[in-house]
């Protein structure tokens, strides 16, 4: 379980772990949003080259990244199936039976496979980097202008932190009910569906019951500390911008104007 | 029952990313004996014990329970019987409450082992008996209980599958001493009852009580298996570089044979303690407060 490499963070201290968490998010966002546009080979040589540029800086291996990409091979390879064959279009490359393989088909599903490794590795990229609690910060710091309109952003902020901060936890305990439950002979592999789907029960409710009792404790222990409200509160990390900041703003602003550049051309 | 641990090596990952958890590991937990298992936290004893039910399956080497064998390569579907033998107590056992009354949940162990309904309530009874829970409360919702009854409860869950064998990761842990007590008594009758029982316990107190075999864990290998008045004759050197405590009354008395004080044999508790340096205390030299001769206080 512990394998997942994407929205895992691990500490380091390459260059992109000192960029501030708000540039990192706008960047991805930005990036995934113009990749949507990309239907050229340039476009993709330049979105590649961005990639591989911003991977160097996370100072991490490229066999981490590999590992990242696996556990979502199967998704990428019923995409490709998707579109290899269900793409109309001349000339027609392959043809057995009701399966044939067009140029436009096999193109695109070289296109579909590359945006989704470019998106899976950016993303990677940013959580790699970026611990979760500053993630959580940075939303309530980019959403700040909602308050405006009575968006409770701080709540929300807390909200996303606390539900970040619990998903390992409740991972952890999730496996030591799974194991008291197997060690009294639950099985979840074998029986007809009905009887599988009801063994998931004394998993569940243990899980539930302790989630609400984690959750209580929690409010109880911010309530003793004297915690009222979410807004206006002092951070322990101030988020600031730097060099760095204005660094990757300048490099991701000469992308995107190269990359329009290319769209514009085609 | 016994069982016996060959050659066991266990790693996460794969690869050189791969994280050595055992090395090595050959022991025989001894049929109807306490063994108890005692190391620093990170030595590797949950670990080890997750391998006598088949929680986990051995990178290398093998586990014999009974007559069954489990190596990295068993199947899923042959780890019943094997889970079935070996009952497993978690810290906290509370937590894997989840029925709607009592008694259904302790039922769920025997009734997922093949038993009918009426066997596994006569199970579940004879158990709820065993570790004190009153009829009264066999029909109550598991959640409306103290803590103190849900453990019980929880213990009665793995005791109604009679299992041959009973294994205890830090059963006391959060007791109050009476539950404590009650706890180990338990053991005891486990043990009279013939079953094999092994136990991860940081409390030396206990281990010297109730273990016949105490086994060291240090950085995923053995340390050493030895009975317990064998093992703690070793120097405290060996007990701090190993990071564990001297049970009170050994360590009490390893203080006063430092002071020329000399022991027969270990001192298995505070009263036996008491007993040996009472035959030696050389009483003309000793002036007793009045308050403990009963002298007269009016002087």
């Amino acid at each position: 379980m512990n394998n997942l490499v994407i929205g895992q963070f691990i500490p380091g201290k390459a260059w992109l772990y000192r960029v501030d968490p708000r540039t990192k998010i706008l960047v991805t966002v930005v990036y995934v949003f113009l990749l949507i546009f990309a239907n050229t080979w340039p476009a993709y040589a330049l979105a590649t080259l961005f990639l591989a540029l911003t991977l160097v800086l996370t100072g991490q291996s490229l066999e981490l990244y590999w590992r990242g990409i696996k556990p979502v091979m199967w998704l990428i390879i019923f995409t490709v199936c998707l579109q290899l064959f269900f793409t109309g279009g001349t000339p027609v490359l392959f043809h057995w039976q009701f399966l044939k393989i067009t140029l436009p088909g096999l193109i695109n599903a070289l296109y579909v496979v590359l945006r989704f490794v470019l998106i899976v590795l950016m993303s990677t990229a940013l959580t790699l980097t970026t611990p979760p609690t500053a993630i959580a910060s940075a939303i309530e710091s980019l959403l700040k202008p909602l308050k405006a309109i009575k968006v409770p952003v701080a709540e929300l902020a807390l909200m996303l932190s606390i539900a970040l901060r619990f998903v390992p936890l409740l991972m952890l305990e999730t496996d030591k009910v799974m194991k008291a439950q197997k060690s009294r002979g639950m099985s979840l592999s074998t029986g007809s569906l009905i009887k599988r789907s009801k063994a998931v029960l004394p998993l569940l409710i243990p899980l539930f019951i302790g989630a609400l009792q984690r959750a209580l404790d929690l409010a109880n222990a911010m309530e003793v500390r004297g915690f009222e409200s979410a807004d206006n509160r002092t951070r322990y990390r101030v988020l600031s911008f730097s060099k760095q900041d204005l660094v990757a703003a300048l490099g991701t602003g000469l992308f995107v104007l190269l990359f329009i550049g290319l769209l514009w051309i085609n | 029952m016994a069982i016996n641990i060959e050659g066991l090596s266990f790693h996460y990952g794969a690869g050189k990313n791969a994280k050595q958890i055992l090395d090595d590991i050959n022991l025989t937990v001894e049929a109807g004996q306490i063994t108890a298992i005692v190391g620093q936290t990170g030595s590797g004893k949950s670990t080890l014990v997750q391998h006598l039910n088949a929680l986990l399956l051995p990178s290398g080497g093998q586990v014999v329970v009974g007559d069954q064998v489990v190596t990295s390569k068993t199947k899923e579907k042959a780890l019943g019987p094997v889970r079935a033998q070996v009952g497993m107590v978690f810290q906290f056992p509370e937590n894997q409450l989840f029925a709607s009354t009592v008694l259904e949940d302790v039922m769920y162990g025997p009734k997922n082992f093949g038993k009918n309904d009426e066997e596994a309530e006569a199970l579940a009874k004879e158990a709820l008996i065993q570790v004190g829970m009153k009829e009264e409360f066999w029909q109550h919702s598991p959640f409306d209980l103290s803590g103190g009854q849900m453990r019980r409860v929880a213990l009665a869950g793995v005791l109604a599958m009679d299992p041959q064998a009973m294994v205890f990761d830090e059963p006391a842990a959060g007791l109050d001493p009476k539950g404590q007590e009650e706890l180990l008594d338990l053991l005891q009758e486990l043990k009279a009852a013939q079953k094999t029982v092994v136990l991860i316990s940081h409390q030396m107190d206990q281990v010297l009580a109730l273990a016949d075999q105490v086994v060291v864990m240090q950085d995923g290998r053995v340390a050493a298996i030895e009975a317990p008045d064998q093992l703690f004759l070793r120097d405290r050197q060996w007990f701090l570089d190993h990071a564990l405590d001297l049970p009170e009354p050994v360590a009490f008395a390893k203080d006063l044979e430092d002071h020329g004080y000399h022991f027969d044999h270990l001192p298995k508790s505070v009263t036996d303690l008491a007993e040996q340096i009472k035959c030696q205390v050389d009483w003309d030299r000793v002036t007793m407060p009045n308050s403990l001769t009963g002298g007269d206080r009016d002087e």
